[in-house]
């Protein structure tokens, strides 16, 4: 795999709605921009941060700037001295988000989905969302085959936590 | 280029290529706002403006068009207009054209450099979005501009203007106003069909609710509104401090084809995506990081 140096940073990885403040484990390191997307390396281990996973990348702080970079669970938070770099990376990668928000959803349809609740009006209470969102939803996963017929596939399955996985199965009597 | 990597770029280089052209863009950009500002008084003169031909015919307007083709934006145009929103198109858009994504909306460098020189040049806090896109088969690519009502109301209207509201709001007529302040009736009147374009005075002349609410908050402010230089009247130095923004941004742009590619060791690549979704807890997926580091000791 090979990456191209964009820029000396520090960064920090901290887990979503954690409410623990990652402030405490900066690290100094290199920014990459790889085939996959972006890798930030710290000189033993290279982060890779997968394209197709990221939601969302923002800029949270002016000086020095402050690149936020959002994948389910995690977010991660890059600081550099050119802010030209980061800004335009954003804007580079912005385009290029193919989840942004819609994978966390699909992700609820298809443990919901899992779980034996098949009801539209049911899970767009649950999910609190609008019920025609619901049936967008549907139709997504199963277009791009996370769900067949009212089973969740092997592709959904990889949408999930192994704590998701487990709970369903146990929920249907498969055992953890 | 594989589904899930770089979009739909021909190569890393083309992608290389395109980052290269946006990061002088956003130099550009930066180094263009920040010698931009904009006095409140020429700010006026457009906010006033109620036809596209009365905008398009404003320093301001023409400023800010040619600003926005020099940094690589394109030729920007003003399709629509009303109090507290501005529609431009850009035909040709050349940053649509650097993306090789079809089906997507693609140009939030512009939106993002509109919003920062109406919030910070112009003093209008502002939200931008690109609505239509020559990616997703529109003919033009076309932004709008969603301005703050309170920042407009702010700058749009003077010192004079809240005379004439607190002159109405105590009952009297617009002539007698007029002779209190000394202002011919033409001006009056353009003033009045101003207040109620912004909604801030009725057909019969009484202050609004909208009215209220903006002479009560403006009743206890004190600002002496700014006075300076237009930029447009030292074009020089913006084209100076954009050329030396650029320097950097060009040496990368060269450089990404000439610098060796790092190889990076797979074996020593830690996927967060996967990592994060393996883990119970963050506690977990840390421990399985420092357990790595440890390793490699």
């Amino acid at each position: 795999m090979k990456a191209y140096q964009l820029e000396e940073v520090k960064f920090a990885i901290s887990p979503k709605d954690s409410g623990i403040n990652i402030g405490l484990v900066w690290k100094a390191g290199k920014l990459y921009l790889a085939m996959s997307g972006i890798m930030i390396s710290d000189g033993n281990v290279w982060y890779e941060i997968p394209i197709e996973k990221i939601r969302d990348i923002s800029i949270t702080e002016d000086n020095p700037p402050r690149l936020r970079i959002n994948i389910p669970a995690l977010d991660i938070e890059v600081s550099g001295e050119r802010a030209e770099t980061l800004i335009a990376l954003r804007h580079f990668l912005l385009p290029q988000l193919v989840a942004r928000g819609e994978d966390e959803e699909l992700a609820n349809l298809v443990k919901l989905w899992g779980a034996g609740l098949h009801s539209p009006l049911l899970i767009s209470s649950l999910m609190k969302t609008d019920e025609r969102r619901v049936y967008h939803l549907i139709e997504k996963a199963e277009k791009e085959g996370y769900i067949s017929g009212e089973e969740i596939t092997e592709k959904g399955i990889d949408l999930l936590s192994e704590e998701d996985v487990a709970f369903i199965k146990k929920l249907r009597g498969e055992g953890a | 280029m594989k589904e899930g990597e770089l979009g739909n770029f021909e190569s890393f280089a083309e992608g290389l290529a395109v980052l290269g052209k946006l990061t002088k863009i956003d130099s550009a950009v930066r180094a263009a706002v920040d010698s931009s500002r904009v006095p409140p008084s020429e700010v006026r003169k457009m906010l006033k403006c109620s036809t596209i031909t009365e905008i398009s015919n404003t320093p301001l307007y023409q400023f800010m068009t040619d600003l926005f083709e020099s940094v690589g934006l394109g030729q920007m145009e003003i399709v629509k207009a009303d109090n507290f929103r501005y529609v431009f198109s850009v035909p040709d858009n050349p940053i649509a054209k650097a993306y090789r994504l079809k089906g997507k909306k693609t140009c939030y460098i512009t939106s993002d450099a509109i919003e920062e020189f109406f919030t910070k040049d112009l003093g209008l806090p502002s939200e931008v979005n690109e609505t239509a896109c020559m990616n997703e088969g529109a003919e033009k690519c076309t932004f709008t501009v969603s301005i703050q009502p309170l920042a407009v109301y702010k700058i749009a209207l003077d010192a004079l203007d809240r005379e004439i509201i607190r002159g109405l709001r105590h009952s009297k007529k617009p002539e007698e106003i007029s002779q209190e302040l000394d202002m011919d009736i033409q001006e009056m009147e353009y003033r009045l069909s101003v207040l109620r374009n912004y909604k801030i005075v009725n057909r019969e002349n009484r202050v609004t609710e909208v009215g209220e609410t903006y002479y009560m908050y403006m009743k206890n402010q004190v600002s002496v509104e700014e006075d300076f230089p237009a930029p447009w009247e030292d074009m020089q130095k913006i084209t100076s401090a954009i050329a030396a923004s650029e320097s950097f941004a060009v040496a990368f742009e060269s450089a990404a084809f000439k610098e060796p590619m790092y190889e990076v060791d797979e074996e020593k690549v830690v996927n967060l995506s996967e990592e994060a979704k393996k883990s119970r807890s963050f506690a977990e997926l840390l421990s399985k990081q420092i357990n790595i580091e440890e390793d490699e000791e």
